[in-house]
């Protein structure tokens, strides 16, 4: 499968163009280590640092001239950064948008795994619990991600193990929908959703992440509690709204989901 | 001490028309809201004038104790008003969000020194 799209990219004017969209929020850390894994594996494609209004000299980095970077004015939220490098990517014309934690979580060398099924998927989710691994979350993390995994399999009849991950990979289509419309905060698994009720198919690989190497997590403990009520209920009232909004844009895709 | 009810009630409503006056006067408010905040202090001097009217509309509404008809109303209005400033809100955080993003991705393009986005 991987072969299908190696001979794409060899083809220099079928090539997709690439964007990697690094959401950041206080990472000096973690930022320039990042980058440099990103360049290093893939030298020729745009990385956007998307800043969501960080207090620190996030962006005043070695290393970020390296990247683009689209400054937030101020703090908007994950779901806004994120979404502010899909509009990037719709309006440059980008064929493929990478999601890709500013926080040194995701690795660049599991980046290809996302790419190459993308061939057959709108939206490819890098996940950490499809293959038996060692990987040990907070309790609370754990619980939200068993919580959105019953949800998701009720909802769109299938398993996502890994809804809460961040290591994503987008084309053409999934990219102009979620720039359009991207969940506010804890939107991670409330796009997963959204793009399955909208008719898109959204695969999981397996894929190897590191652990956090510095900058704060996204969500405490009871925040994500909150968050997660909060996405519960907007999920659930959702049902009743994208159905028939997809049915309206013409884009329901009768096979929504792949992975089985 | 009935009497001293109905002055207390006429200072007190007269005070909020006055105040809202005042606002309307600075262009403080915007005129749906300063219509719907006259109208409403209009209408408080009417009831604590008009001291019949209370009983009246009470009486034509089969409620039994006049002042819970006001609680009724007052406590209406209170929750009409806050859903719509929740969709307010709501709509304005919303277009801030957006803003800022057409902003951030402006302000990039303008760093690029890129006049036009690449055609999509």
């Amino acid at each position: 499968m991987a072969l299908v799209y190696s001979n794409k990219r060899m083809e220099k004017h079928s090539r997709p163009r690439v964007l990697f969209i690094v959401p950041a929020y206080n990472e000096r850390e973690s930022l320039p280590g990042v980058i440099a894994d990103l360049r290093q594996h893939f030298p020729d494609d745009q990385i956007l640092v998307v800043d969501d209004g960080s207090t620190d000299d996030t962006v005043a980095l070695a290393g970020i001239h390296l990247a683009e970077v689209v400054r937030l004015p101020f703090n908007l939220g994950i779901g806004a950064t994120v979404q502010t490098g899909l509009l990037y990517a719709v309006r440059n014309g980008y064929d493929i948008a990478v999601q890709f934690d500013g926080d040194g979580q995701h690795r660049a060398d599991q980046v290809e795994k996302l790419l190459a099924q993308l061939d057959f998927a709108d939206a490819v989710i890098g996940s950490r619990f499809l293959e038996r691994n060692s990987y040990r979350g907070s309790i609370f993390r754990r619980a939200g991600i068993f919580i959105f995994r019953l949800v998701n399999s009720i909802l769109v009849g299938a398993t996502i193990t890994d809804n809460t991950s961040g290591f994503r990979a987008y084309g053409p289509r999934a990219i102009r929908f979620l720039a359009e419309e991207y969940p506010h905060d804890y939107p991670e698994p409330e796009s997963v959703i959204t793009l399955c009720r909208a008719g898109y198919r959204v695969k999981e690989v397996a894929v190897v992440m590191q652990r956090r190497m510095g900058g704060q997590s996204s969500i405490g403990l009871l925040k994500s509690v909150y968050y997660m009520a909060k996405v519960l209920v907007a999920v659930g009232i959702g049902v009743t709204r994208t159905r028939a909004r997809s049915l309206q844009n013409g884009s329901a895709n009768p096979g929504y989901l792949d992975h089985r | 001490m009935d009497q001293q009810i109905q002055v207390i009630s006429i200072i007190g409503s007269v005070g909020v028309m006055l105040f809202v006056t005042q606002l309307i006067r600075r262009r403080k408010l915007r005129e749906e809201y300063a219509l719907l905040w006259f109208a409403a202090s209009l209408g408080l001097i009417l009831i604590s004038v008009w001291r019949g009217l209370l009983d009246r509309a009470a009486k034509l509404l089969g409620v039994a104790y006049p002042p819970s008809l006001l609680l009724l109303a007052g406590i209406a209005m209170g929750f009409i008003l806050s859903i719509h400033f929740s969709l307010s809100l709501t709509r304005l955080s919303e277009q801030n969000k957006r803003l800022a993003q057409e902003l951030a991705l402006l302000a990039n393009r303008i760093e690029r020194g890129e006049g036009r986005p690449a055609p999509s």
